[in-house]
């Protein structure tokens, strides 16, 4: 099972938001999609959630996604959109049960089928004692984590999360890192916009580098996050380290 | 226990009447008692569950489309657009001619205002867009309407249209409100077909895109709904406003927030709250009979009011 996109191009407003990428993600894999802002990296995900017209294929396995109708797409990507203003005050169950609308269920969730996905999505997450609790009251790190959770409960092959971390702390940052990293190694294939270098070298198994609608850099954190690639995409020089076999990226100074 | 409620509301309504000379209990002799049921309490107590459950059914959806709980039928302007339609009717003189041009020149009112609302928002509209849209077309048909009562043939003309525009169940018969249900029904069909359209709206139109379901199309189907049902309510008792803003706000901490689950609850509600306001219009002591519509402004725009005071202070839930 993977994922093919040929020459994806994403046009906005006249802009080549992506422009023409060629690349291939198999199931399992927790890829990270990084670089500046503006990179295309949200027009990237979006336009493989085909959620934003884009032109090119976009295959999983042998099914056109272009082409594959609104329902099945739903069951075969899963979205967790970058900023989410919660309209109502529901309770996280309610929150994670949304989930399930793909699948016909009800905001009730009288299937006992809907009625475990949600709960298995919620113990992933670890939020099952906040089930009851409005959303509306929950702190940020739980907040995202409700979120999160919600994306799970779809079950489907393909998870796209658009900057699933960039307002938590630490102990936050690396709770959603873990559960996601877990995904991926249950079967599912991750793709996560990051903007955490450090993060995504410690969790992802592959890192793309978008620049200006391009691909930059393609492959495993330490042959895509080099000083030369840092420099030219991030405009920064780099403090780059190895810990643990893992790569510590710190930006020091800005590339004026 | 909505259910309950509004059976004992329908039953209370059935049973209280009015006169010249202020409130009247049960049917009177027997030989008028048929007549009493029939051509007066019936008609008028059908009437104010058919509108009340329209405007509480399209207030929830709506709310729930514009995530937004100041949300109103009334703001897409297909409510001033079917007043405006009728009140044309009476100013040339058809409504008195044909009672069923009345609800005629209602519907059209609400479908052409519908109609603009697409042309000024598009197809594709943004909803704040749409909003918009709204209000310059309730600006638009409160305008003409006032230019037709200012152009009025006769003194009792003017005062026709505007007792009318007050909104009222009183003096309205069976064939009305079965045109009402005809033209209704359909409209609350599609209405409840969006549910849970509006449930994937929670999170934000990119993720109810993502679960399967388009918020354009939701989009389509709750205004076009909420223009039939409305338009149609317009068209036979005039304009009652705020239940739909007062109803879904009241009941949401009871039933829950999600918009799928007020929805049948703002139904009942709403044909609940309009009957007892009108028979508490029945129940007022001798003297001219106040209008439904005043009634439920008079005590819906200080709620709206408190809304919006609220929801300044982020307390609007």
């Amino acid at each position: 099972m993977s994922l093919t996109l040929s020459k994806m191009q994403v046009a906005i407003n006249g802009h080549l938001a992506v422009a023409g990428i060629d690349t291939e993600i198999a199931a399992g894999e927790f890829v990270g999609l990084v670089g500046p802002n503006g990179a295309g990296k949200s027009s990237f995900v979006k336009a493989v959630a085909g959620l934003t017209p884009a032109t090119g294929a976009v295959k999983f396995d042998s099914i056109d996604l272009r082409t594959a109708s609104p329902l099945s797409l739903s069951k075969t990507i899963s979205y967790l959109a970058q900023i989410n203003s919660i309209a109502w005050s529901v309770s996280v169950r309610e929150l994670v049960a949304l989930g399930r609308l793909p699948y016909g269920a009800q905001s009730k969730l009288t299937d006992p089928i809907h009625a475990r996905a949600v709960d298995t999505a919620m113990s992933k997450t670890n939020i099952g004692k906040l089930a009851d609790r409005a959303v509306d009251t929950l702190s940020g790190g739980e907040l995202s984590r409700a979120l999160l959770a919600r994306a799970l409960a779809v079950e489907a092959p393909i998870l796209l999360v658009d900057e699933p971390i960039a307002q938590l702390d630490p102990y936050h940052q690396l709770q959603i890192m873990e559960t996601l990293r877990t995904e991926a190694r249950n079967g599912v294939l991750v793709i996560a916009v990051l903007h955490d270098l450090t993060l995504a070298a410690r969790f992802c198994d592959r890192l793309l580098m978008l620049n200006a609608g391009q691909l930059e850099a393609d492959g495993t954190p330490e042959h895509v996050l080099t000083t030369e690639h840092l420099r030219r995409v991030y405009r920064v020089e780099c403090i780059i380290d190895k810990h643990n076999d893992h790569a510590l990226v710190v930006p020091w100074s800005r590339i004026v | 226990m909505l259910c309950l409620i509004l059976v004992v509301v329908t039953a209370v309504s059935l049973f209280v009447g009015r006169t010249s000379s202020g409130p009247s209990f049960g049917f009177g002799d027997a030989e008028i008692a048929a007549i009493v049921f029939t051509e007066l309490r019936l008609p008028r107590t059908l009437l104010g569950l058919l509108v009340g459950g329209s405007l509480g059914l399209t207030g929830a959806a709506l709310q729930g489309l514009l995530r937004n709980p100041l949300a109103e039928p009334g703001i897409l302007g297909t409510s001033s657009g079917a007043a405006f339609g009728a009140v044309l009717m009476f100013y040339f003189g058809f409504a008195s001619k044909q009672w069923l041009l009345l609800p005629a020149g209602a519907v059209t009112g609400s479908l052409l205002a519908l109609a603009a609302l697409y042309f000024l928002a598009g197809r594709r509209g943004e909803l704040i867009t749409i909003v918009l849209a709204g209000i310059a077309i309730n600006a638009l048909a409160a305008a003409l309407t006032s230019l037709a009562l200012n152009f009025a043939p006769s003194p009792y003309a003017a005062l026709e249209i505007l007792f009318w525009m007050l909104g009222s169940l009183a003096d309205r018969n069976l064939s009305q409100a079965a045109i009402a249900l005809v033209l209704m029904a359909p409209g609350w069909a599609i209405v409840c077909s969006a549910s849970r359209g509006l449930d994937a709206l929670t999170l934000g139109e990119e993720t109810a895109l993502s679960l399967g379901f388009d918020p354009q199309r939701t989009q389509r189907l709750v205004i076009s709904g909420t223009a039939l049902s409305v338009g149609a309510g317009v068209a036979t008792t005039g304009v009652v406003g705020f239940v739909g803003l007062v109803v879904p706000h009241l009941l949401r901490r009871w039933v829950g927030y999600m918009p799928s689950q007020l929805m049948l609850p703002s139904f009942l509600a709403g044909a609940a709250l309009t009957l007892l306001a009108d028979i508490a219009i029945r129940l007022m002591p001798a003297g001219p009979e106040l209008k439904l519509g005043v009634v439920t402004a008079i005590i819906g725009a200080p709620f709206f009011l408190h809304m919006i005071s609220a929801s300044r202070r982020g307390l609007l839930r």
